[in-house]
């Protein structure tokens, strides 16, 4: 199924199960973190059948590792074809990243070296999922704290090759975008990107240290994020739009009244709200 | 070293930047990808970090630091996060901070390889049978197991109840020769320690009283019953059976273990009762000639 593209939508988790099953309220999708439903049966996944029977689904993997020198773990993708075929998603999304290493995994979002070698690894991998899942998939860009020396390729150059030669879509994470533009003092170059290979946006919050920006999706979005998100819509077109919040999750009519707000970005700059 | 960045063509979408000839990843040579996650993750686990590491990022070194420092709390956290979802009753036992530093000598002794962190912490209380600071606490690392085998059994397939319209076509003796089958994710765990009650009394909405004899040894049977996770205090026959039963001994065999286990010997009645009124079971194999029903 294809998801309108003024479709707007929240993170589901645990906290909010509940509130979303009573109240049902009009969101355009939700997602999910797919290694939350890899379970063979039992509560969250009737949770999550439940959600679906309501609202188109988002799938958003955390674990595959992508970009992990190991080798694929073919087992972990078998879950998620498993819970794929289950839960028929609207998208499927992973991340440009990687988090596992000589057999032991740090289950964290890692950066990449932007080289030749990581595309080729990142494209054969993109490729394999797709395959694997009979459908594309979307890969969302990371926020970081560290980028390295041996990079040849900007983050935005990497993403546009990647989809370009895998024929993946891209998850555009704004939040991201501007916590590494931060972090690293480096312009947002929205330009290397194509607007036809952006299948979602993300927005969240961050929090605003000292020595840098922490991406942990704990806060509502910043003026910063939301101005970037409307550059984005401009010179793009309107994308399925998603509010994550990960941790410290108010009520969820905080996330809904992000998402409502997200909805006056798409509707264009007369009818936004002072952010 | 942002000038690259900054630098870089732009003509119609060109993606380029000149790298940085410099440091370890300079060279850039085939499997370079390999050796910097290698470092990475060398530097994520141990606080020290050497200086072909710090080099591999554009930053300065303090920074670096700095920043690898921000990484390796977020790794911790993440496990610390779902050891504790998994364990709910070890936190209370023994408090947010003491967990949260046996999550992470947990983590460095025994690293995670799955990406999905609900798999992570299986063996958390065989490492905390052998962790000295919590010596102190004989009975955690078997309330550790028994919360593990709760977690799988919430996150067992969904089963079907066997209903005892299915057993009727048994006669005794095929009956006795059969091996029973249990929903998925049931687990019988014996204990030297009172685990079930332990576990029952840390149980949100527990309303009585708030009392355990240390005393007491307890066998736990943990069953999913709908989506809601069981855990039953077995008598030490009843354990004896059960685990016979799960080892996938005949009916017969596991009522004679189970009259071995006491010096009064069980009330084998009481065990059949019990086992085909609220068993957690699934279904039967029978290696007997099915009774003609017809």
């Amino acid at each position: 199924m294809s998801l309108d593209s003024h479709a707007v939508g929240i993170g589901l988790r645990a906290p909010h199960y509940r509130a979303l099953d009573e109240q049902r309220p009009a969101l355009g999708f939700v997602e999910v973190h797919s290694e939350n439903f890899f379970a063979d049966g039992g509560a969250a996944l009737r949770v999550l059948e439940r959600a679906r029977a309501a609202y188109p689904v988002s799938l958003h993997g955390v674990g595959l590792s992508l970009g992990s020198a190991d080798t694929l773990a073919t087992g972990h993708l078998d879950k998620l074809a498993r819970l794929a075929a289950r839960i028929e998603p609207c998208l499927v999304s992973e991340h440009l990243c990687w988090g596992a290493i000589a057999g032991s995994h740090l289950n964290d979002l890692l950066p990449l070296p932007y080289t030749d070698e990581a595309l080729t690894l990142m494209v054969g991998r993109v490729q394999r999922v797709q395959e694997r899942l009979a459908r594309p998939i979307l890969i969302e860009n990371v926020s970081a704290y560290l980028d390295y020396r041996a990079s040849t390729y900007s983050e935005t150059g990497f993403l546009a090759e990647l989809a370009r030669r895998s024929g993946c879509q891209l998850l555009l994470d704004i939040n991201n975008l501007y916590v590494n533009a931060c972090n690293f003092g480096a312009p947002t170059r929205l330009s290397d990107l194509d607007g036809v290979t952006i299948g979602e946006i993300h927005l969240a919050g961050h929090t605003v240290t000292e020595d840098c920006l922490i991406d942990d999706h704990g806060s509502r979005v910043s003026a910063p994020v939301w101005a970037l998100y409307r550059e984005a819509i401009a010179r793009f077109g309107v994308r399925p739009t998603l509010i994550e919040w990960d941790t410290d999750i108010p009520e969820l009519a905080v996330l809904l009244d992000e998402a409502s707000f997200a909805s006056s970005c798409q509707a264009g700059p007369e009818h936004a709200r002072a952010a | 070293m942002k000038q690259a960045l900054r630098a870089a063509a732009r003509p119609a979408r060109s993606t380029r930047v000149q790298p940085e000839l410099r440091g370890a990843g300079s060279a850039t040579p085939a499997g370079a990808l390999d050796a910097v996650q290698r470092a990475f993750a060398s530097a994520l686990r141990d606080a020290a970090t050497d200086s072909a590491t710090i080099e591999l990022f554009r930053l300065d070194g303090q920074a670096t630091a700095r920043r690898l420092s921000i990484y390796r709390g977020n790794v911790v956290a993440a496990v610390t996060r779902a050891l504790s979802a998994s364990h709910p009753v070890c936190v209370q036992l023994v408090g947010d901070e003491f967990f949260a530093g046996l999550a992470r000598a947990y983590w460095k002794s025994t690293p995670s390889i799955s990406g999905d962190l609900g798999a992570y912490g299986a063996t958390l209380g065989d490492f905390i049978a052998e962790f000295e600071p919590c010596a102190s606490l004989p009975y955690l690392a078997d309330v550790a197991r028994l919360e593990w085998a709760v977690h799988c059994a919430g996150s067992a397939s969904d089963g079907a109840r066997l209903s005892l319209a299915q057993l009727a076509v048994l006669d005794a003796a095929a009956l006795g020769d059969s091996q029973l089958e249990f929903l998925p994710g049931t687990a019988l765990l014996r204990s030297a320690h009172p685990i079930t009650r332990i576990w029952e009394i840390h149980q949100a909405g527990f309303d009585g009283a708030f009392e355990v004899d240390l005393e007491v040894a307890q066998s736990a049977l943990v069953y999913r019953d709908g989506f809601a996770v069981r855990v039953i205090g077995l008598e030490p026959a009843a354990a004896v059976f059960y685990e016979a039963l799960l080892a996938r001994h005949s009916l017969d065999e596991a009522l004679d273990r189970a009259a071995c286990a006491t010096t009064a010997g069980p009330d084998r009645r009481a065990l059949l009762v019990d086992l085909f009124q609220n068993g957690p079971l699934a279904g039967f194999a029978v290696h007997s000639p099915v009774k003609d029903i017809a």
